[in-house]
């Protein structure tokens, strides 16, 4: 239909624009408009609409928007006057139901289908055709959907038949145009049947929703097969402009189409909900609206006569469109609320950018008609004629090495400022060696490995799009890993870690894809290096990427470490360097390069790689021997590749500057080597990583730094080019003072590795960095003006230079004016009088620092004596500036602080740990009394209490797990088999859990955990118990579900004595078992605890059946005076689930929406019990303390299972939809304390 | 609506076509007049952009901003003392600062422009133009009223 109409219109060029068709297009953008705030307030409740926008929402849009579209076309085909009755019916019926008056609206959009279907008849008449057929058949479906609706089916029942008419009209569409791919009667009939299946679905659905949904889905997905196979736009998405434009639109629909069928036949349409909202718009949206985005350039100047030209801006939309409709799927799949919402909201500017689009083309268009261009010719326009002069040259290779080194020069600019920078900046260190090595030398290795295969390889260059793409990709994941670390959150680093290795691999790809393609040559040796390097730097994020995450810390952490620097340095920049090296070096010589180069390369290679891969798994696995074995076998590898180079360098002496820094960069990474052996061989490698990092200035400094300004030096020139004249310019202008800048570097780097006194230390820095930013300012000289001499040379002179200059100095006057507006005089804070002091032992270990929270009057000077008590190195930083050393396991630092005025902050600035929760809080608190002499000089010892000095602090349930927890697991087992059931139980006063988020406490408990095991039985069975004081004092047992007299079996019982606990199971229900010696407060208080669940006679099997022991949570060391008092007072720090205060916050119990679910519960006590609540779900079963207080066919419902210390029973509910649905302690105080968990319920 | 919306509306209209006005210039006119223009037309026809905006800001746009701007500071009891105190005192004094700044340097590119000294002028032009949005910047962080 399209393409005939096309034809007819352009056969009659210059007919004047056709206005009077655009009232019913507005109507047809009134009924958009209309959908979509609709659409966006059933999304966000803030958004303000009326009742009729959001009711109407899905008619408005398939009918109200689509409907009248489609009318208008058929219309404008037809040729008749009456035809544009059914777009205007459709229009106004659009118009009427967004105004509310929802009879009428239906009525109109009703009869224009009916309407419609005239159209095609008559159309039918004229010429039969099997398309037109088909399309008869589809626009049958929309007032089939009417009369539906006029009868009083809701909106929903109504969507098969939506689906039915858009999908049968579009494939008839698409029908068309495949004639030009000569079909096949044996297709035809396919995408007839495909249809009819679609159709039969619509058909069935009054009657049966589901099954007709389902087949409807089938449909769907075999009709998005037919057109992806039998559609041109397979072919014409490899062409360019306009029809790729419209291939890509419509393969990605069909993408959308195949995926809402499957939903629709998995999901049935009928669960409600996400599923519901995700099959409805991955068809509506995804499918439908990209249809329109396809023809819309085609269709549009068919209807009003006047030209859409192309532009790739279309795209934008499109991929807006796609992105918004996977997010939005994503979302409901996942059944997360703001995911979905986000895509929904996403759409909305989508197709606003494309209607935007759509105008302003119109408009463009029409202004090139007036310069005589007649609409035929918008279909061969290809991108903008030039509008004045020849078109521009293509940039030579040379301009693109420039800018990517450029980027290099700023890495290194940025290493310069962070070490300048300091100690003001989260981690200093880190970020020191990170910028520069994964900015500046990563992205260096990158551009100049690439460069040296084609150079070498005499190769051509693969293309440049992906060398861009793999830049940009190293950047933006060396951004994510520095942002990522410094900000303190591990997933970003992770990520960019990740991405790294991914954009390193495939950069290796490319290398061994180039080696293979060309000749064999004399320099095909050194690819392998490159390949090798690249490898390691691929382990080396992955091991990188494992150091920032929870993964990664503990006693691995340092081996870790170790594997990862050598990894990294050895490996992606040693290698890398060697392999360099045997072109390179006789380059900056001037000489030949010698015979025995590719022999010395190939062996070299040989032991370095496998030498370094041995190295790094003894250092992973902790076999001190293996990796010293490896290293040496590098070394010797080394040695063996730097044999030839000897050779070149008794040919002829070093004369240039870069000869010099790369001679003395090799002989520092010699130097580092050998250190680096003598260390892994002395060490165990946990301690390696540590002693390794005095040596790192000299890698850094003494070796990759100078090797890169050497080669920077002898490269830049070269690649600038302009002639021999600019060559000796540029080289003589990177070479100045060179002598000065190569002593100052290599006299630096000693002081800079060696344990010297502080003055000297920052003189060795001065040294360094002084030479590195001397390079840095030449080299930017000279680029820049490289930069115009080239636009000099191409005869337009841009005068760039002039414009930055000007935001340099607009930027510095706003950067001033920002200073004075926002520093303050002089500080309040400063003159804080001391008011006392204190001395505070802090403690770093398992991921936090104790205590977590420090609170002294203001003006307090502060003492914190800082011990590392952990496997792995820690170290404090507080956010006023002070920090302590790294500090190795079990060293200890002293930091005094500056009186207390404002809260400071301290973190640990390994990567990753101040993630992982190595954090605390130094709080000011507003009592100016002096604090009492007692309280002087108080000093607090880390326990195992994290956050307790003196007054009680407040539990942060939010705050995450330490690393490596792990909940206790609440899923019930069935009984087992047999009548008698033998357990030991071993009371153990000694272990220590995680009670609270990051707050890790002893506790007493029965086997090792609170709450202790579970018993279950049947009513009847027999437990033999032997029960085992394995503690440190004395304990008892005590077994409400059983009948004996408490004498014998309930006694207490001294360490390392047992006794025998026998007793029947008469009565069913969920009983508690206790330590039976006083203070039984404190026994149970302290994790004494656990359930006996005894099944009723005939529990009927459910889906998934959970237990909850609720207890309460004192934090204090078990048995201590202040902990025995607010036991006796009965007020608790918290309140747990299974052993841990909103543990199932973190670990959220699991369920499939339509399950039965049986949610056990026993209240441990030992002074408060639980109202348990589910929200959202209301119990349809309540079984307590031994008969049903509610069953399953009863009328009414409960909303808690309500039990008195020690008293247990269970809840039975079905979840109605997926969602996360709270399980907490009713009484609100004690859920706000941690009797609180989720439930994570996903869609069937 | 008071007498003083009216004010704050003049104020805030005639920064955003100062403002508005450069970056039109900058990134609208000179590109496409250096494309499709010759450079001798190109010359003229840029000086005469360059004389109307002068003229607009002169005539126009200074008058407008200072009345209006002293009128408000008034109102919101600004004296010179409180210029000086930190949040709103302080941010108000920043921003006139930038604002002679930039004022200035508009003025050199004036004189630049007229004394033949293209690449002065180029420079003072992004100044001015950065510098203000500067400005704006100030001004949003300027405590609402």
């Amino acid at each position: 239909m399209v393409t005939s109409q096309i034809a007819v219109e352009r056969t009659r060029p210059g007919r004047p624009v056709a206005w009077w068709r655009l009232p019913l297009l507005a109507g047809a953008a009134a009924a958009l408009a209309a959908g979509i705030v609709g659409g966006l307030a059933l999304l966000v409740d803030e958004v303000p609409a009326p009742a009729s926008f959001t009711e109407q929402h899905g008619p408005l849009m398939a009918l109200g928007f689509l409907g009248t579209l489609i009318a208008l076309e058929r219309a404008v085909a037809l040729r008749r006057a009456w035809g544009y009755a059914a777009p205007a019916l459709a229009a106004a019926g659009a118009v009427a139901l967004a105004a509310g008056a929802e009879q009428a609206g239906r009525l109109a959009l009703t009869a224009a289908g009916g309407w419609l279907v005239g159209i095609y008849l008559a159309l039918l008449g004229r010429r039969r055709s099997r398309e037109t057929f088909l399309q008869l058949g589809a626009a049958l479906a929309w007032p089939a959907a009417g009369l539906l609706w006029l009868g009083g089916r809701p909106v929903p029942e109504l969507v098969p038949w939506f689906a039915a008419f858009l999908v049968a009209t579009i494939a008839a569409e698409r029908l068309e145009l495949a004639h030009v791919v000569f079909l096949r009667r044996a297709a035809w009939a396919g995408l007839l049947a495909a249809t009819a299946v679609v159709g039969a679905g619509a058909v069935m659905s009054p009657a049966s929703p589901v099954a007709g949904a389902r087949v409807a889905g089938a449909g769907m997905v075999a009709v998005a097969a037919w057109l992806a196979l039998h559609d041109v736009a397979r072919r014409t998405v490899r062409g360019c402009g306009l029809p790729r434009y419209a291939a890509v639109c419509l393969l990605a629909g069909y993408g959308w189409l195949a995926a809402a069928g499957a939903l629709w036949a998995v999901t049935g349409l009928a669960s409600g909900g996400y599923l519901y909202d995700a099959a409805l718009h991955a068809l509506f949206l995804g499918f439908v609206m990209s249809m329109v985005f396809a023809h819309a350039p085609v269709i549009l100047p068919a209807l009003l006569r006047v030209p859409l030209p192309y532009r790739p801006v279309l795209y934008l939309p499109l991929a807006a469109l796609h992105v918004a409709v996977a997010v939005r799927v994503a979302g409901d799949l996942a059944a997360a609320d703001v995911v979905r919402t986000l895509g929904g909201v996403l759409a909305a500017p989508a197709l606003l950018m494309f209607a935007g689009c759509v105008i302003a083309l119109t408009r463009s268009g029409r202004s090139r008609e007036v310069s005589r261009l007649g609409p035929v010719d918008i279909r061969v326009e290809k991108g903008r004629p030039p509008l004045g002069g020849p078109p521009p040259p293509p940039r030579p290779r040379a301009s693109w090495h420039l800018r990517a080194n450029a980027i290099v020069v700023g890495w290194l600019g940025l290493t310069v400022a962070v070490a300048l920078a300091g100690g003001v900046l989260p981690a200093p260190r880190w970020l020191l060696i990170h910028v520069f090595l994964l900015g500046a030398v990563s992205t260096a290795i990158l551009i100049w490995s690439e460069h040296f295969t084609v150079a070498l390889l005499r190769a051509r260059s693969p293309s440049q799009n992906g060398s861009l793409a793999r830049l940009a990709l190293l950047n933006a994941a060396t951004l994510a890993v520095l942002a990522g670390v410094t900000s303190g959150s591990w997933q970003p680093a992770a990520a960019g870690a990740a991405l790294m290795a991914a954009v390193v691999l495939w950069h290796a790809a490319v290398l061994v894809r180039l080696a293979r393609r060309a000749l064999p040559g004399r320099f095909g040796h050194v690819i392998g290096w490159y390949v090798a390097a690249a490898a390691a730097l691929a382990a080396g994020a992955t091991l990188g990427g494992l150091l920032t995450s929870p993964l990664g810390q503990g006693a691995v952490h340092e081996r870790l470490h170790a594997a990862h620097a050598e990894v990294n340095l050895l490996g992606w920049v040693g290698l890398t360097v060697l392999g360099t090296l045997f072109t390179l070096w006789p380059t900056v010589l001037r000489t030949r390069m010698s015979d025995r180069t590719r022999r010395a390369s190939r062996i070299g290679l040989w032991l370095t790689a496998p030498g370094l891969a041995v190295t790094v798994a003894g250092l992973l696995a902790g076999w001190r021997w293996a990796a010293v074995a490896g290293l040496a076998a590098y070394a010797v590898g080394g040695l063996t590749a730097l044999a030839p180079l000897a050779d070149a360098l008794r040919r002829r002496r070093p004369h240039t500057g870069a000869a010099w820094m790369l001679g003395a960069a090799i002989v520092w990474f010699e130097v580092a080597l050998a250190v680096d052996l003598v260390i892994t061989a002395t060490r165990p490698a946990g301690e390696v990583a540590g002693a390794l990092s005095p040596l790192l200035p000299i890698v850094l400094a003494g070796f990759v730094a100078q090797v890169l300004l050497g080669s920077l030096l002898h490269l830049l020139p070269a690649v600038l080019g302009g002639g021999p004249a600019r060559f000796k310019e540029n080289a003589a202008l990177l070479e100045r003072g060179w002598a000065v800048r190569l002593a100052a570097l290599n006299l630096g780097v000693p002081l800079l590795a060696l344990p010297v006194p502080q003055p000297i230390a920052l003189l060795g820095w001065a040294l360094v960095l002084g030479s590195i930013l001397a390079f840095v300012a030449l080299a930017v000289t000279t680029l820049g003006r490289a930069r115009h001499a080239g636009a000099r040379d191409r005869g337009t002179w841009r005068p760039s230079m002039p414009a930055v200059a000007g935001v340099a100095a607009g930027c510095l006057l706003t950067a001033a004016a920002v200073v004075v507006a926002t520093t303050s005089g002089p500080e309040p804070a400063a003159t804080v009088t001391v008011t006392g002091s204190r001395t505070v032992e802090v403690t770093l270990s398992g991921m936090s620092i104790r205590p977590g929270v420090i609170e002294a009057p203001v003006g307090t000077v502060l003492t914190l004596r800082i011990t590392n008590a952990d496997a792995q190195r820690h170290d404090l930083r507080l956010s006023t500036g002070p920090r302590t050393p790294m500090l190795s396991p079990g060293s200890s630092a002293v930091l005094t602080l500056d009186p207390l005025a404002q809260p400071v902050d301290g973190w640990c600035t390994v990567a990753g740990h101040r993630a992982a929760g190595m954090t605390m809080r130094i709080v000011p608190t507003r009592t100016t009394t002096p604090p009492s002499p007692a309280h002087d000089q108080h000093s607090t010892t880390g326990t195992s209490l994290a956050g307790r000095t003196g007054e009680p602090t407040r539990l942060d349930l939010t705050a995450p797990m330490s690393p490596g927890w792990t909940p206790y697991d609440a899923t019930l087992e069935p009984a087992p088999g047999g009548t008698e059931h033998h357990i030991e139980l071993r009371a153990d006063d000694t272990a220590v859990q995680e009670v609270a988020p990051g707050v890790r406490q002893r506790v007493w408990t029965f086997n090792g955990t609170m709450p202790g095991p579970v018993l279950r039985g049947k009513v009847g069975d027999v437990f033999v118990v032997t029960f085992v004081n394995g503690g440190t004092m004395g304990h008892g047992i005590d077994f409400h579900a059983g009948a004996v007299a408490p004498d014998g079996p309930m006694r207490t019982i001294q360490p390392g004595e047992r006794l025998t606990y026998r007793f029947r199971a008469d009565f069913a229900g969920a009983w508690l078992y206790h330590c039976s010696t006083m203070p039984m407060t404190q026994h149970i208080a302290n994790g004494m605890y656990g359930a006996v669940i005894v099944d009723p006679p005939d529990l009927p099997a459910v889906d998934r059946e959970y237990l909850l022991v609720q207890g309460e949570l004192y934090l204090a060391e078990p048995g201590s005076e202040a902990q025995a008092g607010r036991i006796r007072q009965g007020t608790p720090d918290g309140w747990m689930f299974n052993g841990t205060a909103a543990g199932y916050d973190h670990a959220p119990l699991r369920a499939g929406a339509g399950e039965r679910v049986r949610i056990w519960a026993v209240a441990a006590g030992p002074s408060s019990g639980t109202a348990l609540h589910v929200v959202g779900a209301p119990f349809d079963t309540v079984y307590k303390e031994g008969a049903y207080v509610l069953r399953k066919n009863d009328p009414g419902g409960a909303q808690v299972l309500d039990l008195a210390p020690a008293q247990g029973g269970f809840a039975e509910l079905v979840f109605p939809e997926a969602g996360t649905y709270p399980v907490i302690d009713h009484t609100m105080r004690q859920a706000e304390g941690g009797a609180h968990g989720l439930f994570q319920v996903s869609a069937r | 609506m008071t007498w003083w919306t009216v004010i704050r509306f003049l104020h805030v209209v005639s920064a955003a076509l100062w403002v508005g006005g450069q970056l039109a210039v900058s990134l609208v006119v000179l590109p496409l007049a250096r494309r499709l223009v010759d450079d001798q037309r190109r010359a003229g026809v840029l000086r005469a952009v360059g004389r109307r905006f002068g003229l607009f800001t002169a005539a126009l746009f200074l008058p407008v901003q200072l009345g209006t701007g002293v009128a408000l500071a008034w109102r919101k009891g600004v004296t010179w003392a409180s210029l000086a105190d930190p949040g709103y005192g302080r941010i108000l004094a920043a921003k006139l600062l930038l604002f002679c700044a930039v004022m200035a340097a508009a003025a050199l590119h004036g004189w630049a422009s007229g004394t033949a000294r293209p690449r002065l002028a180029r420079t003072m032009a992004v100044t001015s133009l950065v510098g203000s949005l500067g400005i704006v910047l100030l001004a949003t962080a300027l405590p609402a009223t």
